[in-house]
Formats: structure tokens, sequence, C-alpha cells
């Protein structure tokens, strides 16, 4: 099984926080800058919650985040005085304050373009009877924007708001690989590699098969790869202003036969983006 | 200055840069930012260059601005779903969005703003402009006075203080409009105001305080309409809005929990 592309991988995006090594900056930003140690801390300890996760201990955050225990003990206490954290004394943990919300949640969460998709993903859901999620890049995550699961889903996998899947290793990641610009997705996957060198030769195979997919069908698929019991479909969404972001559906092994996936279910999804396309330009 | 302090200025004046960007969505340039929050240019590149870096801020192709990148929506949500308090609220807020065929919102203090923590829109409300994760002005808006209204008056006097400093010019206006706003919520409880943060749009709002901690929040109803009559729809909304706060009130009586 490879890296599985299921788990939320909170780990990787805070270990970053601690090292400004001049090749981890920005993608195509250019020229190399330091960055601000103690905020880059305090968001990556904000972002090492996850939702179900509400109290996280000093030991879970430093885990998460890389950070020696004296440090998020010292940036933990920072974010409590500016009220982005609570803190329960007596059972030295924190969780995050209201105020977290008012770094920028409002801004995407309520936008647009993500309100019509979710109406439709919605509808396709229900007549499909599956899983259906909207995913945007981040560095080289993905991360859920969106995410409906139709009541009569039989899927235990819940791919909430918020989980991370990898860029290289997810169906959301391929489609959304295709949808870029070379250069862009050059820089990506050069970061890919130096990051896991060892997958990298698989993993490269894997990708421009996917690209190749959505090029010719324009989604890609991933048919019982992980687990035997799940298919999932992505196709990119690709609106002028906006960051690329991908459609996915994800169902049971038994919905989702290859066949189906090629006649129906693939096809709709891509009436279902143009369908998306067409509200927000109109 | 000693290190915790250094650190806690540090990362206020990044979080200050994050939050210029507001819930509206427009793409920002370092020039735009150094205006929104009067810091010095080199330390406004250095912070959007770290936000950059960790995916909160991403470049609008093609250009020098940035808009919001996708990690935020990764904390609010973590933070959504931890919240007992709104999970309860929730359900109530699109019961009395529907009923009154309205948006309803829940929200706090945050500094000298109001955030939104909960919001619903009546299901036949197409375009909702302002979700949870909003922040709107303290002093101009119905949402903003009630929630000053909920406060004790030694904490309310001193914020009312606070928001006429902050306001310049504009202070004696700001303030009278929020006195208005407090003669109007002793005599009946609500208040109105019409155009407080969207032309055309208003808004009727109550303090509702919660739980054994006595947390101090507001509850809102709004719609957007060309010259609605403000008198008319205050009639209609108010007293189902009371209702829905003290049943709000007396279902999270015994509430210990934080917001």
């Amino acid at each position: 099984m490879p890296a599985t592309p299921m788990s939320p991988l909170s780990t990787r995006r805070a270990v970053q926080a601690r090292s400004s090594k001049a090749g981890e900056r920005a993608p195509i930003a250019g020229v190399a800058r330091p960055i601000v140690a103690p905020f880059a801390r305090a968001l990556a300890l904000l972002a090492a919650f996850m939702p179900g996760e509400k109290w996280l201990g000093n030991r879970d955050l430093s885990t998460r985040t890389g950070l020696p225990a004296s440090t998020v003990t010292r940036i933990a206490q920072t974010l409590v005085i500016l009220g982005y954290l609570f803190h329960d004394v007596e059972g030295r943990k924190y969780r995050l304050a209201p105020s977290a919300l008012a770094l920028g949640y409002g801004a995407t969460a309520n936008s647009a373009l993500q309100r019509v998709a979710y109406a439709c993903m919605q509808t396709f859901a229900e007549r499909h009877k599956l899983c259906m999620n909207l995913s945007s890049r981040d560095r080289l995550d993905m991360i859920v924007l969106e995410s409906y699961r139709s009541v009569e889903s039989a899927l235990a996998l819940n791919l909430h708001v918020g989980v991370r899947l990898g860029i290289a290793s997810s169906p959301m990641g391929w489609a959304l690989l295709a949808a870029l610009p070379e250069l862009e997705r050059y820089y990506l996957l050069e970061n890919v590699e130096r990051r896991s060198p060892r997958e990298w030769p698989r993993l490269r195979r894997r990708i421009s098969e996917a690209i190749s997919q959505v090029r010719g069908a324009g989604f890609c698929s991933s048919l019982g790869e992980w687990d035997p019991d799940i298919g999932i479909v992505a196709a990119p969404l690709v609106v002028e202003e906006h960051a690329p972001l991908v459609v996915a559906c994800v169902g049971a092994g038994q919905q989702m036969t290859r066949a189906r996936v090629e006649r129906e279910i693939g096809p709709q999804m891509l009436a279902m983006v143009a369908s998306i396309q067409h509200k927000v330009a109109t | 200055m000693n290190k915790a302090t250094d650190s806690v200025l540090t990362v206020q004046r990044g979080m200050q840069v994050l939050r210029a960007f507001r819930s509206d969505r427009t793409p920002l340039s370092n020039a735009e930012l150094v205006r929104r929050t009067g810091l010095s240019k080199a330390t406004v590149s250095r912070l959007t260059t770290t936000l950059l870096h960790l995916g909160f801020l991403r470049h609008v192709p093609g250009g020098r601005e940035f808009e919001l990148g996708a990690a935020p929506v990764g904390i609010g949500h973590a933070y959504l779903a931890g919240s007992e308090l709104l999970h309860i609220a929730n359900p109530l807020l699109q019961e009395l969005a529907d009923e009154l065929d309205v948006s309803v919102a829940l929200s706090i203090r945050d500094g000298l703003e109001m955030l939104y923590v909960g919001s619903r829109a009546s299901h036949r409300i197409g375009t909702l402009r302002l979700g949870v994760g909003s922040v709107l002005p303290l002093g101009s808006t119905a949402i903003g006075r009630a929630y000053l209204w909920g406060l004790p008056e030694d904490e309310r006097e001193m914020l009312v203080e606070q928001l006429g400093r902050a306001a310049g010019d504009a202070a004696p206006a700001l303030v009278r409009g929020i006195r208005q706003s407090f003669d109007e919520l002793r005599q009946t409880g609500i208040c109105s105001v019409l155009a407080g943060y969207q032309r055309d749009a208003y808004g009727i709002a109550l303090p509702v305080v919660v739980g054994r901690k006595r947390i101090v929040m507001s509850m809102s109803c709004g719609r957007a309409q060309v010259q609605p009559d403000l008198a008319a729809e205050s009639r209609l909304i108010a007293p189902v809005l009371r209702k829905a706060a003290g049943r709000f009130q007396d279902l999270l009586a015994d509430f210990d929990g934080e917001l």
C-alpha cells in the first residue's frame, strides 16, 4: 500500500514551520526571503487542530508541529493572550477559540463559487448515493473545502472538511496537477520528489498515467487501488479568477465499477462541472 | 522588552496582516496591506512571505497581489466542529431563518469588531452574503450595539469610549447612533439598524447571555432589500426573535463550557 492518501496529513505542514530553508519557499515566488519564525510557529500551532479533537495537550502539539515542548508552551501562551486559544490550566491542554474563525475562514468558506459547487454536489451525491467533495491545493496537499455525503451512502470513509490528501498520491491531487500550467506542475513535482525520493519513481508513473486520463476523458479515477472497497473519481474545476479546484466523488467498490465510472459517473460529473462553470459565469 | 512580549507583538502583527483580508475576498498587494495595517513595508513583506510559505495566502495568478489560501478553512472548521454550543445553536438558527424568511446570525465580539460564529439563511434565500467567520463593525451595526447592551454597564461604557476614540472625526455621529440604539434596547429589548454595514440591508438584533459562564452574544435577523420599511419589518420580526432568544437561553441554561 502506498503512502496512504486517506489520512489527514497533519504533521507535514506543521513540520515545515520549523525551518525556513531556501528551497521551501512558496511556489514560483521567486526570491527566497526569510520567514518570521514566531508567527510561522503560531500559525502551525493553530493548524495542528483537527476537527473531532477539541483539546490538545502540549505533547500532541509538539509532535504535530515538530517544535520543542518549551517553544510550544511559549507560543501557545502567546495565542492565549491574543485570544486565539483557550487554555485549560488544570488539564494542561488547549483548544481553538472563536477568534480563530476571523483569520480568513469567512472569505473562503462563503465564496459564491463554493456555494454553487456545494449545491450541485449535493444533488449529484443523492442521485448516485455517493460522497462528494471539493478540494483545493495547499502547498503539497489537497485540502477538502466542502464535503457532502448522501444519506444512502454506505461508505465508512469520511473525507470531511479540512482533511488533507497528498497531491502526488490522491486522485484529487492528480486532477489538480493536470489542470495546472506546466511550470507550476513541474515546480510542485520537484518538491514532491525531494520530499519522497524513494517513492518518487512509482508516484511519477502513477501521476503521468492519471494526467493522461484527465487529458483524454476529463477525469481520473482510482478504483480499488488503496482499499479494494473504495473507488474515487476526480475532475478539475477551473473557473476564471479562481484558484483551480477539484471535484471528486467517493463510492463503495461495487458502485464504482470501471464500466459504470467510464460510462455514467465520470461523464455525468463532467456535466456537473460544466454546469457549475456556467452558473458562476452568469 | 523581554522575549515573551516580543513574541506576542510579532504574532499580533502577523495576525493583523492576515485579518486585513477580511471577508470580501479582494486580492491585496503589499502596499495596500501597509495602508490597512499601518505597519512598515519591510515588516509587511516579511509577514506576507511567511503567510505564503504556510499556505494562508497565495499569489493571484499573474499578479503581485495576494489572496487567502486554503489553510484558514481547516482551522475554522476544526473550531466549528469542536463547539458544542454551536451544535446546539445551529438547528435553532435555521428554524428561525425559515420561519421569518431572513438570514439569522449569532455573533460575539472580537476586538472592536463583531464576528459571526453562527449563521443560517432561510432555504428560500439564495444569495447569502455573510456567513460564519464574517467580521462586521462593532459600533455601527445592530449586532454590535445589541452585544454592547448585553454587557455590564462599566464594560459597555469602556468599549463605547474606545469606539469613539477609534472613529476619529466620525466619533460624535457614531456615538449618537449607539446611544439611540441603546434607548431602543432599553424600551423594547431589541434594536434595528439600517445600512449599518451594507447599503439596503438592515439588521435587527438583541443580546443573549448564555450558559453558566454568562457568555454575551447577539442574535440577529437581517435581509437585503431595496428601501426596506424598517419599522414594519421590525414589528414582524421582533416578537419571533425575542421568543427564539428566550428559548436559546433556556436550552443552554446549564451549559458550562466556553463558546
